[in-house]
């Protein structure tokens, strides 16, 4: 999953981890400490556990280590609770069994280190800490040992019961690395596992490991240097009790850690003030941050134990996999490729195979001559009052309408982008492609690493905007939450615009530049007023590879699922609000209002309909376009007019929803009352333009 | 008043002592009660013997550097941190050993040659390892005018040259998290592979992209400086 690290990424406010506040997780610190200790079983259980006697393993790593795949390797199945797409992001929960016994193992999110950075990484570090575990599988990437162990020591170093796991094994031996994993564990004092978690070579001998038990920590020792270790030794009685010894959790405090300060204050103001004031003392004494020198030792340690472990042969990669590799990161051949990947992935298979062959099939064949009919006839005959009847079935049913738009037209177009992007994202292109874009996004206030949502609003803006959550700060956030609700069209829009203007090349031309316009002067604009500076742009390029069909299909499904799951109502709730809208008269009252606008920009007033559709589902207003097109009552200019109004025009109900979710509800009114008459400014610019220019498209 | 060989060193500590406050501290002059030398206030015949030397003028008790003792201050706080950055860089040793063997050391730099050729090593530093400017030397105002230097942020290297990561230095620290978090530390070997449209450059077994204000943070000891 060369994405992960990108998207790492964990819901704060609900749904996952083990409690968003310090206080909560204060409250269970008391009643769970060191339990993984005392709690150790020997592994002779027998057959039947009880269910409270489960033993409990926790997954740790940095992202991008092979651990999800691990975790199904391990519990055998894809059980994936509260996860959204773009990520491995918050716990994956499920169980295993070996030998007769059954343990419970939870996933966390990719962290670098105990020292959290990103609040991401809390969430992982939180459940450490409150040591609701009898185990911990610290799973590296093997080629990428040497700097992922300091991590290892980090976990010994807190007292926790590790087994080290070199996964992607076949990855280190393919760069020439071998690494002498008897040594090392007897160096460690732990046991060291190799394994593929994608083949599944080794996970037996590690599911041997995990039932033998007899796991324990061992409070390996690094040493800091004088001062350091001096600042730790006064500072550990202060701490307050979790599952880490109280020398790591100090060496957490001397790193200003937010959860530790958080509950050092809560200790009482007395203990406070002697922590702070040794925290300080040491700041002042050291030029440089904690961190600095906490992980310069770590490191040196690290080294020091894979002497003579980790040797390396020269090996040459394969010299078709370096060119391409090259290629895609020159600008002068990485845009044209860039054209070719969205040309055929994008316009040719989603638009083409997924607009067209499927949704013909399934909208034109399947719904409209057979499902539509057989439910409206059944409605009427089972329900009497017309106005029930509209609810379910008919013109505006949530049936007629909500199912079908939802399974018949957007599920293949979402389906079939979503497929691609999985293929793009497994084989490493997507980071190629950020290091790319970095400077042209850094006009406009986003970095490289945006690429992820922005890419992902070509398929579904809310599900993008969902993603903006693993953008690095609030800034960045905003910025491409209002790119994505403003220039951004969706798949499923992309789809009805694509076959629109299908004969008319001057209008798909016209439509992209504007938009691309508006997409550069609007962010650039952003960016300037938002305070607050360019976000750093940092990334793993992962070796190109070529997709593996089970990942590809992993990560499609599991966003399809979440596509059903989150957008399935929104569409069904949808067309209840249109239900009611018409049946009220607020719908013709809209109408007459969103008429005034629409005739202002030199649009018929059939087109209103679709303006307001769109703001339930933009591609329902498109479609509405569609139907008017068909009759004949769109001229090139107009249709060209229609297409960007409507692709900058509000995003879809949901969009708004997961904005005021994601972004609260004053940035999401915000950036809605800016983009509603700038939609339609925009438009009427390039009708007068035209007109002027006596341009006939 | 007798100068015995200690004294030197506790003459050179005053001095230093003396740049921090006046030069660095903006001060213009100092109380001689607040010279502390590792918790021990300095012997008056200490001041003495910098006055007679003409390094310093006192003003009642107040302590101002001549512009001899200005200059001369300046070389010894150069020795000092030209010597830490020498066991930060070279030796590689950890922050109290350093602060230790430079203090040590510097004394063995008075003779101006070992002193330039160490500065040329190093690459003409500008900072100490604790980040604060080490003064010019008369070699530095050479090596100006010469391209290449030995030590260079990221961004000065050239495509396809590589290196040795000699240190991380950034006022930023939330950057400084996030290389240390991505591996790249002191001692790393590195090659940069690409300078446009972003650095692309491998340490270890990893390969990164990052754009040029991360870059400028990552100082490298180039391998094979051009000689051009």
């Amino acid at each position: 999953m060369p994405f992960d690290g990108l998207a790492r990424c964990g819901d704060r406010r609900h749904r996952h981890g083990p409690g968003g506040k310090v206080s909560k997780l204060m409250g269970v610190l008391g009643s769970r400490k060191h339990r993984h200790r005392g709690g150790c079983h020997t592994g002779d259980d027998g057959g039947s556990v009880p269910e409270s006697s489960h033993r409990r393993i926790l997954m740790v790593g940095n992202p991008n280590v092979g651990k999800s795949a691990l975790f199904n390797r391990l519990t055998g199945s894809y059980v994936v609770v509260s996860n959204y797409p773009g990520t491995t992001v918050a716990l994956s929960r499920g169980r295993m069994r070996h030998g007769g016994q059954e343990f419970s193992v939870v996933d966390t999110p990719g962290m670098y280190s105990l020292f959290s950075i990103t609040e991401e990484e809390r969430v992982g570090r939180r459940m450490l800490m409150e040591g609701d575990h009898d185990l911990v599988l610290h799973v590296v990437d093997a080629k990428n040992l040497n700097r992922m162990l300091p991590f290892t020591l980090q976990l010994l170093q807190a007292g926790l019961p590790v087994i080290l796991v070199l996964n992607i094994m076949d990855e280190a031996e393919e760069a020439g690395l071998a690494i002498d994993v008897e040594t090392l564990s007897r160096r460690l004092g732990i046991p060291v596992v190799p394994t593929v978690s994608i083949s599944g070579k080794g996970i037996h001998p590690l599911k041997d490991i995990i039932a033998a038990g007899g796991w324990g920590g061992n409070g390996f020792h690094v040493d800091y240097g004088l001062t350091i270790e001096r600042a730790a030794r006064e500072l550990a009685p202060l701490m307050p009790e979790t599952a880490f010894t109280k020398r790591s959790t100090a060496l957490l405090a001397l790193q200003e850690d937010r959860d530790v300060l958080g509950m050092i204050s809560a200790k009482g103001s007395e203990t406070a003030q002697r922590a702070f004031s040794i925290i300080n003392a040491l700041k002042k004494d050291l030029d440089r941050p904690v961190n600095y020198y906490l992980t310069l030792n770590r490191q040196r340690r690290a080294d020091q134990l894979l002497e003579g472990v980790m040797t390396r042969r020269e090996v040459t990669t394969g010299d078709l996999r370096r060119t391409l590799d090259r290629f895609l990161i020159n600008p002068l051949t990485g845009v044209p490729i860039l054209a070719l990947v969205l040309y055929f992935g994008f316009y040719k298979f989603v638009g083409g195979f997924g607009a067209g062959t499927v949704v013909d099939f399934l909208e034109g064949h399947l719904f409209e001559d057979y499902f539509i009919p057989f439910v409206n006839g059944w409605t009427e005959r089972l329900i009497p009052w017309p106005a029930l009847q509209d609810l379910i079935a008919m013109d505006y049913g949530v049936v007629t309408l909500g199912v079908r738009y939802a399974v018949a037209i957007v599920m293949p177009i979402v389906g079939t982008f979503f497929l691609v992007f999985s293929v793009v994202e497994d084989s490493g292109y997507l980071p190629r492609l950020s290091l790319l874009i970095d400077k042209l996004f850094k006009r406009i206030g986003l970095s490289g690493r945006a690429v992820i949502p922005m890419t992902l609003g070509f398929g579904c803006g809310t599900m993008a905007t969902m993603v903006t959550r693993t953008l690095e700060s609030v800034r960045e956030r905003i910025i491409a939450t209002v790119l994505l609700a403003l220039a951004i069209p969706c798949s499923a829009q992309l789809g009805v615009i694509f076959a629109l203007a299908a004969q008319k090349p001057g209008v798909i031309v016209t439509w992209i530049g504007t938009v691309f316009i508006i997409f550069l002067a609007v962010g650039y604009l952003t960016a300037r007023i938002l305070p607050g500076g360019n976000p750093d742009f940092f990334i793993e390029i992962p070796p190109l590879r070529p997709p593996r069909l089970a990942n590809v299909w992993i990560k499609t499904s599991t966003r399809m699922r979440w596509y059903f799951m989150e957008i399935l109502p929104l569409f069904l709730l949808a067309s209840v609000l249109i239900w009611a809208g018409n049946l009220t008269g607020l719908f013709q009252a809209a109408l007459w209002a969103l008429g005034f606008p629409t005739r202002a920009i030199g649009l018929p007033d059939e087109a209103a309909q679709a303006f307001l559709f769109g703001f339930f589902r933009r591609d329902y207003g498109v479609a509405g376009l569609y139907d008017i097109q068909t009759t004949g009552a769109l001229t090139g200019n107009q249709l060209a007019v229609a297409t960007i109004t409507l692709t900058l025009f509000l995003p879809c109900v949901a969009q708004f929803l997961v904005m005021m979710k994601e972004r609260g509800w004053r940035v999401a009114l915000t950036v809605s009352t800016f983009v509603f008459p700038l939609a339609f400014a925009v438009g009427g610019m390039v009708n007068y333009l035209l007109n002027l220019l006596r341009i006939e498209l | 008043m007798q100068v015995n060989g200690h004294s030197y060193e506790i003459r050179d500590e005053v001095l230093e002592e003396l740049w921090v406050r006046l030069e660095e501290g903006g001060l213009e002059s100092v109380p001689a009660g607040e010279i502390i030398l590792e918790g021990t206030r300095v012997n008056e015949g200490v001041f003495e013997s910098l006055r007679e030397d003409g390094l310093i003028s006192l003003d009642g008790s107040d302590i101002r550097l001549t512009d001899k003792g200005f200059e001369e201050a300046r070389k010894t706080i150069r020795r000092h941190r030209l010597s830490e950055r020498m066991f930060a860089d070279i030796f590689d040793v950890v922050q109290e050993e350093m602060e230790d063997a430079a203090c040590r050391f510097e004394h063995m730099l008075i003779k101006h040659e070992l002193e330039e050729k160490i500065c040329v090593l190093l690459g003409h530093p500008k900072q100490c390892p604790h980040g604060r400017s080490i003064p010019i030397g008369e070699c530095c105002l050479r090596a100006e005018t010469m391209v290449d230097q030995a030590v260079v942020p990221m961004n000065r290297l050239r495509q396809g040259e590589s290196g040795v990561i000699a240190y991380v230095h950034s006022g930023d620290s939330e950057k400084l998290k996030k290389l240390m978090a991505m591996g790249i530390l002191p001692g790393e070997p590195v090659a940069l592979e690409r300078r446009y449209p972003s650095f692309v450059f491998n340490v270890g077994f990893s390969r990164y992209a990052i754009d040029e204000g991360m870059a400028e943070a990552i100082f490298i000891r180039r391998q094979h400086p051009d000689k051009r």
